[in-house]
């Protein structure tokens, strides 16, 4: 039972980074009807910028240089979607959205490889922006301080997201381009500006689920971003793509499972779980858990 | 009478350039040329799938895995038994046969793996199937992870093949009947469906096409194909690892298929026989320029969203000259 | 024995709360020409996609040639008879006008893809024959001379009939006519009324038809159905139809509403 409680907050803590990154897979799919390939992508940026960050003269220890670095990270991973979006989707407005989505694949490979020749290909250690250490301790279920963090962050962070989206013109805005670009046109909204801004929101969440990963596992890496970066897309569609609670219940249940698959059965497997979980999502409901389905008007 | 006679010359033409390239040019260049026939087999299978017929599969590399190691193990396990029970074919020709075998049997299981995937992700939309296609390829990856038989993550060994098995002659025979297949079926009326259900699945459907039956058809010869190309790479190779099968060997093929343009048969070919040469060529540049070929994964990255953008800006183009009309 | 081609029995569908279709209830017979009017999203397009298996319908069923349509998939729709154009234009727009045409004759070609690859004499001899009969079609409907354009070339008048051409090369018994002279100048159109009473003579076709254009309707039907939110308001002959009180109210509304302006 201890073991199984532990794996829970493991799971969960993991599960957490997953729906950061999975919201902005489901924002962008909601807004452009693409699969952001490339968001992946952003996300390692995020830890190599956290990574570059101390080892360019920021300190470490205390929460104050956390946040920095989690405010650094997440003003990069903007600006870096920003530039995606402008350089690589936006002349593909008019184009068969299947183009669009290979561009996106190059796109992930361009930034993985890239990555690769710049920062190097092999394992970096991330620095220890704060002392690990373990606020709770009940009969042998720990809680450490990094957990609480990445899960104080996240809430933070998701709610922060949650007011922008239902309390701003912009957040209405957004609302309204996902329905309808045409419409949302001819009501006076600026789509493209919309756009940008919902990429600038979804890398600014994948830049801290960069920094979070990195306070959890000990290296980063270029390719780091390939695997999280799909799976998250999986928790998107298992929650029901296009719907932000979905992507915060996709994320987590998707970090429980992979946890706790490692945990009882062996680690090998857990690459094939997340897939398993998507085809199984699928066949049995396509929309996802929360999202609502559609049919293709003639 | 008038195939039977352009089919020997075929063969004729075959077996004298595989003499000749043997004879004359080192094993270096060879290797090249025998990996760009096998690239042709596998972009132009993909390009049925992904040209032609407009799915968007990124697993090409798993059904080329499952081809891989099906001859494989049939080479390595059963062949060697086969051979003592057949003694009576002579032994010139008995080494040539059970390749093929394993050859058919490997391109079997892929078809048949192909279609058990088809079942559930065929019905999904374009963006849904490539990650299923691509979830698929991993699933089948970790699987060859963690069977024993095969060696698990230190690669499955001692697969015979060359010079004997896995030379000229095979590889382009077979990269020759693939495009031949392909190219033949899509041109004709039975074999434009592909394209039909490409083009618009509700208007194809209204003609009586089942657009699920005809990806099936797709999906199914183009994993068959690749499974066979998958057999002749394991006896090529001689190891073969699951890594070699990862998603950016999928990646490879699709970049192949893009570059020479969607459901062109030809520019297919020559994308695949170019983009195999490349990095080869980039190798054996003088220094300063011999850098380049660290960078073929940038530049296939850079070529994906080049063509892309190229492409889009001509059919915007043509939808404003429309607007204007 | 003396069946209806198509029976529709008390057919309807709702999209949510909806009743986009209610209560719908008629049937044709093999060879006859029927027209269905009705105000802009009266139900005439949903009704076509009811037909063909696009949407499945809620209440009630339809019978093709005693065959129940309900839960059959378009194709299958299709490969029993019915065959039918679309509202907003649906070709295959990067294939030739003459491919888009032999795609259509699929169900009855006899050769299989083995005969293809192995290049056989009955596939070649086969093919020979379907351009041939491809061509006839795009001949009758002048479009012959454009047979090596691509499809998205060709002018929206043509585009509609390359579409019928289309319909009509899987031989339906029944083909419907999703405003087919839309778009086209009064010359094309009357070329199309000619054309759509001669292929209804000639090959004894049912047609139905849904058309704004009320002189198309009044020249060709004999019989016409009215439509409005998603109920049958009235059914007869053009003439009737006319004349028929609520017909003219939904058009134009009603008189008093008229008056009091």
């Amino acid at each position: 039972m201890t073991e199984f409680i532990q794996q829970l907050i493991n799971g969960l803590a993991w599960g957490s980074i997953y729906a950061l990154i999975a919201l902005g897979y489901t924002m962008v799919y909601g807004i452009l009807r693409l699969i952001n390939f490339a968001h992946g992508e952003v996300y390692m940026i995020g830890a190599m910028t956290g990574y570059y960050a101390v080892h360019w003269g920021m300190g470490t220890g205390s929460l104050y240089h956390l946040l920095a670095v989690i405010c650094i990270a997440m003003l990069v991973c903007s600006l870096l979607g920003w530039a995606i979006e402008r350089a690589a989707y936006r002349p593909m407005r008019q184009a068969p959205r299947l183009n669009v989505l290979i561009t996106a694949i190059g796109v992930s490979l361009f930034l993985q490889f890239s990555g690769q020749y710049i920062f190097g290909a092999d394992p970096k250690p991330f620095p220890a922006l704060i002392e690990n250490k373990n606020v709770l301790d009940l009969h042998g279920v720990v809680l450490s301080n990094i957990q609480v963090t990445i899960f104080v962050s996240s809430i933070v962070l998701m709610l922060g997201l949650r007011y922008i989206v239902f309390n701003t013109q912009m957040g209405k805005a957004m609302r309204a381009v996902s329905y309808d670009h045409t419409a949302s046109y001819l009501v006076g909204i600026n789509v493209n500006r919309v756009i940008s801004f919902t990429f600038i929101l979804g890398s600014a969440l994948a830049g801290a689920a960069g920094i979070l990963v990195g306070l959890s596992n000990p290296t980063v890496n270029p390719l780091m971003g390939l695997m999280p970066g799909i799976k998250a897309f999986i928790a998107a569609v298992l929650g029901g793509i296009g719907n932000i609670p979905g992507a915060l219940i996709g994320g987590l249940i998707m970090g429980v499972a992979e946890t706790m698959v490692s945990g009882y059965l062996s680690g090998t497997y857990r690459d094939a779980l997340a897939f398993i979980i998507l085809i199984i999502i699928l066949v049995v409901r396509p929309q996802g858990l929360l999202g609502k389905s559609t049919q293709e008007k003639v | 009478m008038k195939q039977i006679f352009v089919i020997i010359v075929a063969l004729l033409i075959l077996v004298l350039s595989h003499y000749l390239l043997n004879a004359f040019i080192n094993p270096y260049y060879l290797r090249i040329i025998l990996l760009i026939g096998l690239n042709i087999t596998f972009a132009t299978s993909l390009n049925l799938i992904n040209g032609y017929t407009g799915l968007f599969s990124l697993g090409h590399a798993g059904f080329m895995a499952v081809g891989a190691y099906t001859a494989a193990a049939f080479s390595v396990f059963v062949s060697p038994y086969l051979n003592l029970s057949f003694a009576f074919i002579p032994e010139l020709v008995r080494p040539e046969i059970f390749f093929i075998l394993s050859l058919f049997l490997g391109g079997m299981i892929a078809a048949l793996i192909g279609f058990l995937i088809g079942l559930p992700t065929l019905r999904l939309r374009g963006d849904y199937l490539a990650i299923a296609t691509l979830g698929f390829a991993e699933i089948i990856k970790v699987f060859f992870n963690n069977l024993e038989a095969v060696g698990k993550a230190k690669g499955f060994t001692g697969i015979p093949g060359v010079p004997h098995s896995a030379n000229f002659f095979w590889i382009f025979l077979i990269a020759v009947i693939c495009v031949w297949v392909v190219g033949k079926m899509t041109s004709s009326s039975k074999g434009k469906d592909f394209v039909a259900v490409r083009e618009d699945e509700i208007a194809s459907s209204s003609l009586g096409l089942s657009h699920f039956k005809v990806k099936m058809k797709a999906f199914v010869i183009g994993s068959f194909f690749a499974g066979l190309g998958g057999g002749v790479y394991a006896h090529l190779e001689g190891t073969i690892y699951p890594e070699n099968f990862n998603i950016l060997k999928s990646i490879e093929f699709v970049v192949m298929v893009v570059l020479g343009g969607m459901g062109r048969l030809w520019g297919v070919v020559f994308a695949a026989a170019f983009l195999t040469f490349l990095p080869e060529f980039l190798r054996e540049l003088p220094p300063p320029l011999s850098i380049l070929s660290q960078f073929r994964m940038i530049l296939y990255s850079l070529i994906i969203i080049f063509t892309m953008l190229i492409r889009s800006k001509k059919t915007s183009w043509f939808v404003k000259a429309r607007m204007a009309k | 024995m003396n069946n209806p081609l198509l029976k529709v029995e008390n057919c309807g569908i709702q999209f949510g709360g909806l009743k986009a279709l209610d209560g719908l209830d008629f049937s044709l017979n093999s060879g006859e020409l029927l027209g269905v009017i009705g105000p802009n999203g009266a139900g005439k397009t949903t009704f076509f996609n009811l037909l063909t298996g696009v949407y499945l319908p809620t209440d009630g069923s339809l019978f093709f040639k005693s065959n129940l349509l309900n839960q059959l998939k378009p194709h299958q729709i299709n490969q029993l008879g019915i065959s039918r154009t679309f509202q907003n234009i649906r070709l295959f727009l990067n294939l030739s006008v003459l491919d888009n045409v032999c795609i259509a004759f699929h169900q009855h070609i006899q050769y299989s893809l083995w005969d293809v690859i192995c290049h056989r004499k009955k596939y070649i001899e086969e093919e020979k024959q379907i351009k041939a009969k491809a061509l006839e079609l795009l001949e009758r409907f002048h479009l012959h001379e454009t047979k090596n354009e691509l499809a998205k070339n060709l002018s929206y008048g043509d585009q509609r009939r390359l579409e019928m051409v289309r319909a009509l090369a899987t031989r339906p018994q029944l083909l419907l006519l999703d405003e087919p002279a839309a778009g086209m100048n009064p010359t094309e159109k009357k070329e199309l009324i000619e054309l759509i009473r001669h292929l209804h003579q000639e090959l004894n076709l049912a047609i139905i038809l849904i058309e704004h254009d009320m002189s198309v309707m009044m020249q060709l039907c004999p019989r016409i159905i009215v439509l409005d939110y998603g109920v049958v308001i009235a059914e007869g002959t053009p003439e009737y139809i006319r004349q028929h009180p609520a017909v003219i109210k939904a058009y134009l509304g009603e008189k008093k509403d008229a008056k009091s302006l």
